[in-house]
């Protein structure tokens, strides 16, 4: 028992270590973004755009086939178990499923599997291979040429990748209901277009913000921690992916919680 | 005034634990070749030189002596060096950039002139990824003369490159060391091709470090380490 509790006091402690050193990250990051000089803010532009191209435009494709798909078989198992389901609920639940909560949801989970086990892995490789030692031997920060520009790249592909599923999974639900009912693709989009509220768009840019600032910066930041081997790299990735997921949920669950209470 | 001082440095880790406090100068102009088999702390010599790590006592100064200074120190280093998330142009124009030494437009025209005199415009573009050691290495001799810091620390610069590329990396590191501007502190696993460059030469071994004065000063050695060096050659 005694055990339990001193892994338990370490693993809170650790824990608490991680938040702190995440918030400093953070923090240091916002400065950076803030005092960097003009023409740093050119350079930074030209790497964001390589990292949006990585991050969300090679991702579209197997985000566009994830979304119609998940549309499609979320809509026939409405009809199926829901067998009432009138027609002029279709658009609420395709809005209410995919567009409010899985779409930022299972982007995020590519984006993790895609760009945040890649995040990690090249800036642990960075840390070997002493290109930020070279960064701060020139005196140059790091944090603003390193991590912000994949984190304002995962934000940026998060808002891409969250409408190309928005709007394929949406399709894939008018797919099927076009499909198993006698009901007209402009009735459907009509429905869809009335049941989208300015809390769902708000939520859209909400959670593209929260879910690539949050995946990006664990992921960098784990990558961060490696020291010396290249055995300390796939322990830096597992580290990304479960922060990354555990910490993506909670935030979908509070802001789910948030909304039913609104 | 010196470029680089170390004054009664304490290093830190068990390498160089039985090392006395540690005192060196590195004047303008001035190479120091840093030698030693591998493991005994070279790097950690060159990191504290460049300011990637604190000693555990005692201070290591970098100034500018030439009073440009916004770049005080560059680094050259074997493993790599660069951003991956930047081509070979922008890795190079990043530090006079950064430090608002040059404006976006007058270091890539820099740049570009610095590539095309190495050779290596054809590269600019490309990530150091899609390169072979050669070009990332000669990206990293374009980013220091881009830069123009006032000292430059190169961890073994010439090896895992070819030999034509060699014989530009040490040409341009005699360049530097001959306009009078710029301390090199160079390390090497061979002294061979530093024999002619060096000014003084600095022997790390497990918990001590030897200064030769020039390459006299090292043929003139009895010592059996430096000997074997010398004798590799």
């Amino acid at each position: 028992m005694l055990g339990l509790l001193v892994r338990l006091g370490a693993w809170t402690r650790l824990s608490l270590s991680h938040v702190g050193n995440l918030a400093e990250l953070f923090w240091l990051l916002a400065k950076a973004l803030v005092f960097l000089k003009r023409p740093n803010l050119k350079l930074l532009f030209k790497i964001i755009l390589v990292q949006v191209r990585f991050s969300g435009m090679d991702a579209i494709f197997l985000v566009a086939v994830i979304a119609t798909l998940i549309g499609a078989i979320s809509i026939m198992q409405a009809f199926s178990i829901l067998t009432s389901l009138a027609d002029d609920m279709v658009g609420t639940f395709l809005v209410g499923v995919i567009v409010r909560e899985l779409g930022p949801l299972v982007t995020g989970v590519v984006l993790i599997g895609r760009s945040g086990t890649a995040m990690a892995t090249e800036i642990g490789s960075m840390r070997l291979n002493g290109e930020i030692d070279a960064l701060l031997a020139y005196r140059v920060d790091p944090l603003a040429f390193v991590v912000l520009p994949r984190v304002l790249g995962a934000v940026l592909s998060m808002f891409v990748l969250i409408s190309v599923f928005d709007l394929m999974g949406v399709f894939g639900g008018f797919a099927v209901s076009a499909t198993l009912t006698d009901i007209s693709f402009t009735l459907l989009q009509s429905r869809v277009l009335s049941a989208l509220s300015n809390i769902d768009l708000l939520l859209f840019a909400v959670k593209a913000v929260l879910f690539g600032t949050a995946i990006a910066m664990l992921s960098c930041y784990f990558g961060l921690q490696v020291q010396r081997s290249p055995t300390e790299l796939p322990r830096a990735v597992t580290h990304a992916v479960v922060s990354a997921l555990t910490v993506l949920f909670i935030i979908d669950g509070i802001l789910a919680v948030g909304v039913y209470l609104i | 005034m010196s470029l680089l001082e170390f004054k009664k440095v304490v290093f830190p880790g068990p390498l160089f634990s039985g090392c006395p406090p540690f005192d060196l100068a590195l004047e303008a102009g001035e190479c120091l070749v840093l030698f030693g088999r591998a493991g005994v702390g070279k790097e950690l010599v060159l990191k504290l030189a460049a300011g990637i790590l604190a000693p555990e006592a005692g201070e290591v100064l970098t100034r500018d002596a030439r009073g440009k200074g916004p770049v005080p120190a560059g680094y050259i280093s074997h493993k790599g060096g660069l951003l991956n998330n930047m081509s070979l142009l922008q890795n190079s124009m990043l530090p006079a950039v950064f430090h608002g030494a040059l404006s976006l437009r007058a270091a890539e025209k820099r740049a570009k002139a610095v590539f095309d005199e190495l050779g290596i415009a054809g590269l600019a573009a490309r990530l150091p990824s899609m390169v072979t050691a050669s070009g990332r290495m000669l990206a990293q001799v374009a980013r220091a003369l881009v830069a123009e810091p006032a000292l430059i620390v190169a961890d073994q610069p010439l090896s895992d490159i070819d030999p034509e590329t060699a014989r530009t990396v040490r040409r341009l590191l005699a360049r530097l060391k001959a306009d009078g501007r710029t301390g090199l502190l160079v390390s090497a696993g061979n002294i061979g091709p530093f024999l002619g460059l060096g000014d003084r030469f600095l022997l790390a071994r497990r918990g001590r470090l030897d200064i030769f004065e020039g390459k006299a000063g090292l043929s003139a050695s009895a010592d059996p380490e430096v000997r074997s060096f010398l004798t590799e050659e």
